[in-house]
């Protein structure tokens, strides 16, 4: 922890892009509660409502829900490697744990298959706190939760690189009707 | 005396905030450009190139980059008396040292690092009741 008067800003190694703020804008969206259900995993748990309400594209807000096993990767930086950060290998955390808080997007691969972008910070039983990026399909869930999705119909939201950071990020288009 | 808003939830709008722009102004920069008067902040994901996230009056914290990740964040933008936006949004990071820190997002501190996707949604009140 530093008490900073300055914002650091990066140099990335690809171009800039002129771009800097895409903003897609979509009118009477529905929103859905879901069931997280003890036994599956948060991907298959979303995106198979998802799949069911035909939806590829959307923000989800998980409300409450407990874990018995999660992986997730931590951020950290390297000078062998170009882009200005990159992911750990996977960790996991092989206990129950409680979610505090967390923050998710889903979308699409290149190939089609549902994504899902996940943030977020668990409690275990001894008070322990573990956070970072969430990979959906191996965190297990032990008691049934619930997370609101507010439908992103109006536009693909597909995995795809990035020139500038030269990382795989959600591009955002919108979508024929 | 309290005033109740009864409204309903208008537009919904997916933001992708490219590096070195602010998290704060770029959500402000699109209630501006999209004529809102009240949005919820409904999710975000990503990371800060740098964080200062302020704890209470007065006190701030800062986390140095390159990556600092975002794990929830929530809140509300509304315009002040003169008009100009003001965006109340706080949540959770983790600083690259695996510690966790909370609080509300400090306008012009906060640039993004790779990517942050923001959702936010207008509030469209229909009806102000006071009580009292």
């Amino acid at each position: 922890m530093i008490t900073a008067s300055t914002v650091q800003l990066l140099k990335h190694p690809g171009p800039v892009a002129p771009t800097r703020r895409d903003v897609m804008a979509g009118r009477n969206q529905k929103s859905y509660r879901i069931a997280l259900r003890r036994g599956e995993t948060l991907y298959a748990c979303v995106t198979e409502a998802l799949k069911f309400l035909n939806l590829k594209a959307a923000a989800l807000n998980i409300e409450h829900v407990t874990f018995s096993h999660i992986s997730y990767f931590l951020i950290t930086s390297s000078p062998e490697v170009e882009q200005v950060a990159h992911y750990t290998t996977a960790l996991h955390l092989d206990e129950r744990a409680m979610l505090v808080g967390a923050g998710a997007t889903v979308g699409l691969t290149d190939r089609g298959q549902p994504a899902i972008h996940c943030h977020g910070l668990v409690v275990t039983e001894s008070g322990r706190l573990v956070g970072g990026h969430f990979l959906a399909d191996d965190c297990v869930i032990a008691e049934d939760g619930v997370a609101y999705i507010s439908a992103l119909d109006y536009m693909d939201l597909v995995i795809g690189v990035d020139p500038e950071i030269m990382t795989p990020v959600f591009q955002p288009k919108y979508c024929e009707a | 005396m309290t005033t109740i808003e009864q409204g309903h939830t208008g537009r919904i709008f997916y933001v992708r905030i490219h590096p070195n722009e602010d998290l704060v102004q770029s959500l402000e920069k699109t209630f501006i450009e999209s004529g809102l008067e009240r949005a919820i902040v409904r999710s975000s994901v990503g990371s800060l190139a740098h964080c200062c996230l302020e704890c209470g009056p007065g006190k701030t914290v800062d986390l140095p980059g390159p990556a600092v990740e975002i794990l929830n964040m929530n809140g509300e933008i509304s315009c002040d008396e003169s008009g100009s936006p003001v965006t109340r949004a706080s949540g959770m990071v983790m600083g690259m040292d695996g510690a966790f820190f909370a609080g509300r997002f400090v306008t012009g501190r906060n640039p993004a690092c790779m990517t942050v996707e923001a959702v936010i949604e207008e509030w469209v009140v229909d009806q102000r009741v006071a009580m009292g």
